[in-house]
């Protein structure tokens, strides 16, 4: 039964190669499937070297740490249900030598560090490393190369920690139990307990971490006993999630949702080429029709020669990912160390084959047409229906199935395709305003400009769809562009003049204290200054935070930490209110008694863990686990400085918590005086306080990083933006052909029609700038504010630039794709 | 008869030919005739002749292989492109725009030329065609017949020297092909345009006051006397 059919669809298939809208529909494709084909295969590689490090350098079968010491029953409790226990204490300090400081991740350990794996040592800078056999003896410090580099200080110096000397005796390369501390770029420092002790940093500040030999068994005694009695501290085990899955789950998910973009724009381009294909389709099923074969076969001829289509983009897209997966495993190895690159074709083609899934879903149109093929079509030469609802439902199903699988966060999925949607709904307004206020006032006028916005407004709805690709890509582009260009310019500005040059992030009393004097003695300024408290979110509603929220976010992954919990009775200046009942300072002693277990929670927050107004959340502060009742949600409000806090709670409330009281606050001083800063920190080494300088440098870090994420994002974007405005020359093609033939059949000179597609490029290019440059600005003032905090300033004079370039590219694609309508000929029409 | 009588499309000894799978194949040769504004030609013959390709050299769309075509104005002579601009054409399949009604169809050339007048000069046009009451009618909701009625208005609305109709009436019936033909000829001795039709219509091809036919690879002139003889005959075969 399959045998005439499967060399028809053969033949036929190679007869569609040969076409151009094929091409552009394979191109479409190809770019689609590279995309989602290389998301997979990288982020398989990274989960399984996540997995790799998780078994590797965890340092032993089990860790549970936790902010201060555990009690001498927890203690006890570990060592009964493990073969082995160890612990080891670590903090972030600021070492100084001679001028200079570097903000560490100080360690102490004793004699029987390590538990599992080998520290890593040299002699010197320039030295090979070697497995040390012994830990750090009293009066030694191990510097790790960076920080020896930072410091200027080599082999054999000393330094001195709070009056404390200690000498550099190695050069510390490697720590097997590394994966619990974090993953960053600290740099690092390794000392004796013996020396640690004496420095007297308060216990608050210590992280501990229980390093265990267990088997499975206690390993799950252990997990439970940690779920109940200490529900403040971390479990990690070799046979649990790496910590940074979910990060990277979280980063995957987001790029996936990035990916809902692309599958927009392929949405268009395909659904302009699905046009032509309909009406190919149709009119050879009629044929088929006319001859005895049955509809169905006709549809089967159509089916074989798609999956002959897709089965031909395999190996393209396979060896065109596996270069893309092992440029991008290349580009991360300097991030995630020991990350390597290995060919994967089962994920590849299984990531394929869901591609194919979706692209069916795309081409369902196409068959569905099929059904209104008949002979009848042929005889009467009836128009072949277009089924744009068809098109539509299936585009939005496919977008749908992708936002539903990457989607973690609410607030960040609300805004990108909200702002795609917004941005797709004003560009199609500003398509159907400006064709039909243009055809309305220039209707009773001739002159090519007045055809051209007539022609336009004739075919609304493929200019809108035309404009829309177009204006789509300008708005991605254009809002990347200003994204990188805005944000670095506003952060210098802005942070400098609400946040002085320098930022405490912690500072106990007297360190405040001490800051203060410091402040006071070199002439600057307090900007701000704000109190805190260390708290972990345990609990809502009764239930543990991994129960009650599911989904990554990053407001679920900074809540599995400590997070600062501020209070005040009155809003703050830098916040607004957005839902609830903000407490008042109460007049009275019994009141202030009975409400101060209110919270209020910033509303991206809220959002992200799916918290609302009336829910109950237990904290641990100190040793006490206390239950918060959310009255209110705020958002930060720019112009009163950047210091805002996620959790606030009533004045009220310190009263009844024992747990250290600590300060955010930000200053403005002479930069001069930095040179006087290592007096402080040597005096108080756990102050943890930041330049502004500094802080740029790691912001101009990241934002290379992004920069670079967001180029090869762009060049997708552009590719997808060129095909857009290619297929949808193709769609109307015929048309386009037609009406040039017709033009030149009144006797006016081809230059006529060059002059009318140029009109209706510039008007395309025209309106979907403007649409553009709206929604950037729209986006602008909702990403902006809520992500990064910042005001929104835009450059018009340099977004009217780049809307210029934009225009002109446009108008240049635009022509050149439309050559080919350009070159028809009275002679044409003759023919037909 | 218009002031514009004296202009005159010439074809001096003119030849067409092209290459197919390495042969050369003459659709006609050493052809010379003139078209004169003001008069009408038919050209007939069997499918696949040459009737279109003489139409496409006639009107200045494309160039003789051997020959030439001029124009000529008040004895001034001038390349065919010259007159490009005041040439209009009629097509069998109409070719009229889907996306506009009647009346813009109509002033779509005037519009195109800056005319400011262009939709109320279309509007009496339609009204010349019997179409006044369908101004706002688009092509496909109007008849083979109103489509071509349309095509004919939106030929002659920017007072073309010469039209140019490729079977006019060929996607017509009997009667709506008679109407058409009527309006046809009564616009153009109106206008005072020359015309210039392809035909396998004998009636057709019996109204135009020349005809040139192809037989046999020849394109030959026929006699007035041949066209009396050839009415005669068809008479007589009619009522047989």
């Amino acid at each position: 039964m399959h045998k005439p059919i499967l060399p028809l669809a053969w033949r036929l298939f190679l007869e569609d190669g040969r076409t151009v809208n094929q091409r552009v529909l394979q191109a479409t494709q190809t770019i689609l499937m590279v995309f989602i084909v290389t998301l997979t295969l990288t982020s398989q590689s990274v989960q399984q070297q996540l997995e790799h490090n998780m078994a590797n350098l965890l340092g032993a079968d089990a860790v549970v740490t936790h902010t201060g010491a555990l009690s001498a029953d927890e203690f006890a409790y570990l060592q009964q249900t493990s073969s082995a226990v160890i612990y080891t204490q670590s903090l972030k300090t600021t070492l100084t030598h001679a001028d200079k400081w570097q903000r560490v991740s100080l360690k102490a350990v004793d004699e029987n560090y390590p538990l599992q794996g080998q520290v890593q040592v040299s002699n010197s800078q320039s030295e090979a490393s070697y497995s040390a056999e012994f830990a750090p003896a009293p009066g030694e410090i191990w510097l790790d190369p960076r920080l020896s580099s930072g410091l200027a200080i080599a082999v054999g110096d000393i330094l001195t920690i709070t009056d404390t000397p200690l000498t550099v005796t190695h050069i510390l390369h490697h720590e097997p139990d590394r994966l619990m501390e974090g993953h960053n770029v600290d740099m690092r420092a390794l000392v004796n307990r013996q020396d640690f002790t004496q420095l007297g940093f308060a216990d608050d500040t210590i992280d501990y971490r229980y390093l265990l030999n267990a088997d499975k068994a206690q390993i799950d005694q252990l997990f439970t006993w940690q779920q109940q009695q200490l529900p403040s501290a971390e479990f990690r085990h070799r046979q649990g999630s790496h910590p940074l899955a979910l990060f990277w789950q979280r980063t995957e998910n987001f790029i996936g949702l990035a990916s809902v973009i692309l599958l927009f724009m392929a949405a268009i381009a395909i659904y302009q080429v699905s046009r032509i294909q309909i009406r190919k389709e149709q009119h050879f099923s009629a044929v088929c029709m006319s001859v005895g074969a049955s509809r169905f076969e006709g549809l089967k001829v159509s089916i074989y020669k798609w999956l002959m289509h897709i089965a031909s983009l395999l190996p393209i897209v396979l060896v065109i990912a596996t270069l893309c997966h092992f440029a991008i495993v290349d580009w991360l190895s300097a991030t995630l160390s020991n990350l390597t690159w290995q060919p994967n074709f089962a994920t590849a083609g299984l990531a394929f084959g869901a591609c194919a899934l979706l692209l069916a879903v795309f081409q369902l149109p196409v068959w569905l047409s099929l059904k209104q093929a008949s002979v009848r079509q042929l005889v009467f030469n009836l128009p072949h229906p277009q089924r744009a609802i068809v098109s539509l439902g299936s585009a939005i199903v496919v977008l749908m199935v992708v936002t539903a699988i990457y989607s973690d966060n609410g607030l960040l999925t609300t805004m990108v395709l909200g702002s795609m949607a917004a941005c797709v709904a004003l560009i199609a307004l500003v398509s159907w305003l400006s064709l039909t206020l243009g055809e309305k006032l220039t209707q009773r006028y001739s002159g090519l400009f007045s055809f051209a916005t007539f022609m336009m407004r004739q075919r609304i709805v493929s200019k809108s769809t035309q404009i829309m690709g177009v204006g789509l890509c300008a708005f991605l582009l254009l809002f990347t562009l200003m994204l990188l260009r805005d944000l670095g310019n506003t952060m210098h500005k802005y942070q400098r003049q609400y946040d002085g040059n320098l930022f405490v992030s912690q500072a106990d009393s007297t360190q405040m204290q001490a800051v203060e004097s410091w402040v006071l003695k070199q002439d600057g300024e307090m900007r701000q200054q704000k109190p805190f408290m260390y708290a972990k979110l345990i609990r809502v509603n009764q239930q543990s935070l991994d129960e009650f929220a599911t989904r990554p976010s990053e407001s679920l992954a900074t809540f599995k930490r400590s997070i600062r919990l501020h209070w005040t009775d009155v809003v703050p200046s830098n916040n607004r209110v957005i839902n609830g009942q903000w407490w008042g300072i109460a007049p009275q002693e019994t009141q202030r008694s009975q409400n101060w277990q209110q919270i209020s929670v910033e509303q991206e927050v809220m959002t992200d863990i799916g918290l609302t107004i009336g829910d109950q959340l237990t904290f641990m502060v100190g040793e006490q686990a206390v239950n918060f009742t959310i009255v209110a949600s705020h958002a930060y409000k720019s112009g009163a400085g950047s210091i805002t806090f996620w959790v606030q709670m009533p004045t009220a409330a310190i009263e009844y918590l024992r747990a250290p009281h600590y300060y955010m606050a930000s200053i403005e001083t002479n930069e001069d005086s930095f040179s006087t800063l290592g007096h402080l920190w040597q005096q108080h080494p756990t102050l943890r306080m930041v330049s502004m300088r500094e802080m740029m440098a790691r912001f101009d870090n990241t934002l290379t990083l992004v920069t670079q994420i967001i180029s090869g994002f762009a060049m997708m974007i552009i590719c997808l933006a060129s095909i857009v405005i290619v297929s949808s020359v193709l769609a109307y093609e015929r048309q386009e052909r037609k009406k040039n033939s017709v033009i030149m059949s009144f006797g006016l000179p081809k230059r006529t029609c060059l002059h009318i597609n140029l009109i209706e490029w510039a008007l395309t290019g025209g309106i979907a700038a403007s649409g553009a440059m709206f929604g950037t600005w729209l986006a602008g003032v909702l990403i902006y504010q809520s992500q990064f905090s910042l005001p929104y300033a835009p450059d018009f004079i340099w977004l009217a630039g780049t809307l210029l370039v934009i225009m002109v590219i446009v108008i240049a694609i635009g022509h050149l794709a439309s050559r080919n309508s350009l070159s028809s000929s009275v002679r044409e029409l003759l023919a037909e | 008869m218009s002031s514009h009588s004296h202009s005159l499309i010439e074809l001096h000894q003119v030849g067409q030919s092209f290459v197919t799978h390495q042969h050369s194949v003459s659709l006609f040769a050493d052809l010379t005739f003139s078209i004169e504004q003001g008069h009408s030609y038919a050209i007939t013959g069997p499918s696949g002749s040459g009737k279109s390709s003489l139409l496409m050299l006639a009107s200045g769309l494309e160039q003789p292989t051997a020959g030439e075509v001029v124009y000529s104005n008040q004895g001034h002579i001038q390349p065919i492109s010259h007159i490009r601009s005041e040439i209009g054409f009629i097509f069998q399949q109409f070719h009229l725009l889907p996306e506009f009604d009647a009346l813009n169809n109509v002033a779509l050339p005037l519009k195109l030329r800056g005319h400011k007048q262009a939709l109320a000069i279309a509007k009496e046009w339609l009204d010349k065609v019997g179409l006044g009451h369908r101004l706002k009618h688009k092509p496909a909701e109007l008849s083979g017949g109103e489509q071509q009625r349309v095509a004919i208005a939106r030929a002659l609305v920017f007072n073309p020297k010469f039209i140019f109709a490729d079977e006019p009436t060929g996607n017509l019936d009997a009667n709506s092909a008679g109407e058409i033909a009527d309006l046809l000829f009564e616009c153009c001795r109106d206008k005072g345009a020359g015309l210039v039709l392809v035909t396998h219509s004998d009636s057709l091809a019996q109204q135009t006051q020349h005809q040139l036919r192809f037989n046999a690879g020849k394109c030959e002139r026929v006699s007035a006397q041949q066209r009396a003889e050839h009415t005669v005959e068809r008479g007589s075969k009619r009522y047989a």
